[in-house]
């Protein structure tokens, strides 16, 4: 028994021998650590304001700030609103989807024009639904008619000899929902004319479209298809002998003609609008001025700073070296933000994103002081330096999991829900809250494990003081006379 | 350092003394209606349409000046003084009037203002009611989420108090918007959820440890010494976190009135209200109302039990 006794001893004074070896090992190896964290993220830190070209390729990198910038909302940056009444056809079948394929080719359009900031969306219910067009950075109204065109049904005729057919509606064979997408291709690359500098028109079919498309014209040859477009013709191409039999078969069809770049783009829009496959009718379009000009953005990141600044300083003056961390995370958390806003497309920045972004911050901020008030509690409780902070970052999960996930919950409804900078405002802070909890529940976690290999034992440089005046009618936390000798957990150190 | 010696004493009693701060609260909606009936809401123009005017703000006239001239249309106008492209100042006019009169005082202002002169722009209303109303569902839905999310991890009770918790909230921004006559504009809807989403956040956490207090309850606490306990063990909590939030807000607040930028004390300001309002209903209004509720479910309980036997 003696001997198993000893043995015991031994084998225990050993264990805490190798792990102070270990922690002396680690201290240095976790100062470095650090060190090299710290280099990392300021690096991150430099690339969100940076600008530079890549050498010898010609690939710009610009920083988060400049593509932040480059995609703030219709509130801030001004332009154009509009509102469209959608009035469904005749024979209607489904509205919501046709004006979810009305809503998705305005985007198209809007994005292949370079309107890539420009935000397309439903509002209102069924039947009564009403298509919102923001635009971003447009300084006239008229250019939004340019840029989507003016809507318009269009509608194919059954082939005729007449060069110059006239509007019959019984001989409509195919309208706008049969057609898939237009594209303007020069007529060099796709046809056997290798020398020609005009360019042709490419109209995709939709499946049923290429059938329906494909029975009429080929035994057609010779005769003219016309293109109707709100009843007038807007052309009457001559459909091609050679290759009538498997026309359309292959899902597009080409337009040719002796078309200039800019008069084949102004048809394929003229036909892209009409595939709307619901009326439009323009019910507000006004030029929306910029909230907010230039001053107020360099005033907003004046104060985010200063705001960060004393953030930090607040941090470490209550929780001194845990604040450190805190601030470390912070600002890790800032960068992948940042870095995120500047990434998904979807994300515009607008004011309510901006109030997003500052109660992000603050839900950041309030994990950290869930989690090291929770380790206060836990070392009063009894335990020990090291086993406090591990239980405080346990314990705090599940509050700072409630609390997120309840907001992110909220915001995901708004965003699905509405339409507008309010989207803004919701995507942002779900993303921001998502973020925090990462950074608070993995990053500051792995940090402060770090963190425990050069400071394993002295609570006093993260601010924690045993309680003296606890006369609260509270039992469960006593003052331990003795700190009582337990394993140290050290988080998987062995 | 003595405040936050005391802060960690606090062993204050929310719930008993819970109805006294229903007054304050209570003074400031009655003064947000009085103000309201009599003077409405600032409503921006992004509500109302209207006309707004460019000058340049380093010209012949001053401000007193441009409103005198102003104060002659009798039409509801706000002079803000805004940076331009150029560096210079600008003074924007903006005011609402039907369409005989928009063209009248425009003109006159152009006469008026000669050299001075930059832009006119008419502006419809881009946030109409039917964006309000949709906005409102929104939130209804949303809310209705957060209940059912509080229904599976807490108390139904616990949903209640935190959802009233919640409308004390934007009442007392509206309240606060109507009395100080703040102009509402479209940031305005930013800033209430805003702080739905900070309320929630801070009644939660207390809710959190109410949970905790219940379910670890072997000394047998009252109902009211664990909400107690609650409150005042995230006491420091509270009021760091809001300190932290608000630190950023009051900076903005600061800067924008230094640079005279009217559209972001107009953003910042409900932020604040709502902060504020936010933590006071997550410190002092949800103990007695969360008492109140949870009192009369055990109570209910308790008679179908008595009832039922």
């Amino acid at each position: 028994m003696c001997l198993m006794k000893n043995l015991a001893i031994k084998y225990f004074v050993d264990m805490q021998n190798m792990w102070y070896n270990q922690t002396y090992m680690n201290k240095t190896r976790a100062i470095i650590k650090y060190c090299v964290i710290c280099v990392i993220v300021a690096i991150a830190v430099a690339l969100c304001f940076v600008e530079f070209t890549f050498p010898f390729t010609n690939t710009k990198y610009v920083g988060c700030y400049q593509a932040i910038k480059n995609k703030m909302g219709i509130d801030l940056n001004g332009g154009v609103l509009a509102v469209y009444t959608v009035e469904p056809a005749e024979n209607s079948v489904n509205l919501d989807t046709e004006v979810d394929a009305t809503i998705n080719r305005i985007k198209s359009t809007l994005s292949s024009k370079g309107y890539l900031e420009a935000t397309v969306t439903k509002q209102g219910t069924n039947p009564n639904y009403k298509i919102r067009i923001e635009v971003p950075g447009m300084s006239e109204t008229e250019e939004i008619m340019d840029a989507i065109g003016t809507p318009a049904n269009i509608e194919f005729l059954e082939p005729s000899s007449d060069q110059n057919p006239s509007y019959d509606a019984d001989k409509i064979f195919l309208k706008g929902d049969g057609l898939e997408g237009v594209e303007v291709v020069s007529e060099a690359a796709v046809t056997e004319k290798k020398d020609s500098t005009n360019y042709a028109i490419k109209l995709h079919f939709t499946d049923k479209g290429k059938r329906i498309f494909n029975d009429k014209v080929k035994d057609a040859a010779g005769k003219s298809l016309a293109i109707f477009s709100n009843k007038s013709l807007i052309s009457a191409p001559q459909i091609n002998s050679e290759n009538a039999a498997t026309l359309g078969l292959d899902g597009y069809v080409l337009i040719t003609g002796s078309y200039t770049k800019e008069g084949a783009e102004s048809f394929a829009l003229q036909i892209e609008s009409g595939m709307y496959t619901v009326g439009l009718e323009v019910s507000q379009m006004s030029y929306i001025p910029a909230t907010l000009g230039e001053g107020a953005i360099m005033a907003g990141l004046i104060a985010l700073a200063i705001g960060l600044l004393l953030i930090f300083v607040l941090m470490i003056v209550v929780y001194r070296d845990f604040g450190l961390i805190a601030n470390l995370s912070l600002i890790i958390y800032t960068v992948i933000f940042v870095f995120c806003l500047a990434i998904i497309d979807s994300i515009q920045l607008t004011l309510p994103g901006i109030a997003g972004i500052i109660l992000s911050i603050g839900m950041a901020v309030d994990a950290y002081i869930l989690i090291f008030e929770q380790i206060k509690e836990e070392y009063r409780a009894g335990k020990r330096f090291a086993a406090a902070t591990h239980a405080g970052f346990n314990k705090s999960i599940v509050t700072i999991l409630d609390a997120n996930v309840t907001t992110i919950i909220v915001s995901l409804i708004l965003y699905c829900l509405s339409s507008g900078s309010i989207r803004g405002f919701a995507i942002t802070l779900a993303l921001g809250v998502g973020i925090s909890m990462f950074v608070g529940l993995v990053i500051t976690r792995a940090l402060a494990k770090l963190y425990l290999y050069i400071n394993p034992d002295n609570a006093k440089r993260a601010n924690i003081k045993f309680n003296n005046h606890d006369n609260h009618e509270e039992v469960v936390e006593t003052k331990p006379t003795v700190p009582q000798k337990r394993k140290l957990n050290m988080g998987g150190a062995k | 350092m003595k405040l936050i010696e005391k802060i960690k004493k606090s062993n204050f009693n929310f719930v008993r003394n819970g109805r006294w701060f229903f007054i304050a609260p209570a003074a400031i909606l009655l003064l947000g209606i009085i103000m309201l009936a009599v003077l409405g809401f600032n409503l921006g123009l992004e509500f109302t349409g209207g006309t707004i005017v460019s000058v340049n703000a380093d010209g012949v006239h001053s401000k007193v000046e441009i409103q005198e001239k102003m104060d002659t249309y009798n039409v509801k106008y706000t002079i803000t003084e805004e940076q331009n492209t150029n560096g210079g100042n600008n003074y924007s006019i903006k005011f609402n009037a039907d369409a005989n009169q928009t063209t009248t005082i425009t003109t006159e202002l152009k006469d008026y203002f000669a050299s001075d002169w930059q832009s006119s722009e008419t502006i419809q209303a881009s946030t109409t009611n039917e964006t309000i109303v949709s906005v409102f569902w929104s939130i209804l839905a949303a809310l209705a989420g957060l209940i059912v999310y509080m229904l599976i991890r807490f108390k139904f009770t616990a949903g209640m108090a935190t959802v009233l918790a919640l409308a004390h909230d934007v009442l007392m921004i509206c309240a606060l918007m109507a009395i100080f006559q703040i102009e509402i504009n479209a940031s305005f809807i930013a800033a209430i959820l805003t702080v739905m989403a900070y309320s929630i956040n801070n009644s939660l956490v207390v809710f959190d440890r109410v949970r905790n207090y219940e379910k670890n309850n072997t000394e047998n606490y009252t109902l009211e010494q664990i909400i107690n306990r609650s409150i005042n063990r995230t006491l420091g909590r509270s009021i760091l976190t809001v300190a932290t939030t608000l630190v950023t807000l009051l900076v903005l607040t600061v800067i924008s009135l230094v640079m005279s930028l009217s559209s972001l004390i107009e953003f910042a300001l409900p932020i604040i209200f709502g902060l504020i309002a936010g933590t006071y209903s997550s410190l002092f209004l949800i103990a007695p109302l969360y008492k109140q509720f949870e009192t009369a479910r055990l109570y209910a309980k308790q008679r179908k039990k008595t009832i039922s036997d």
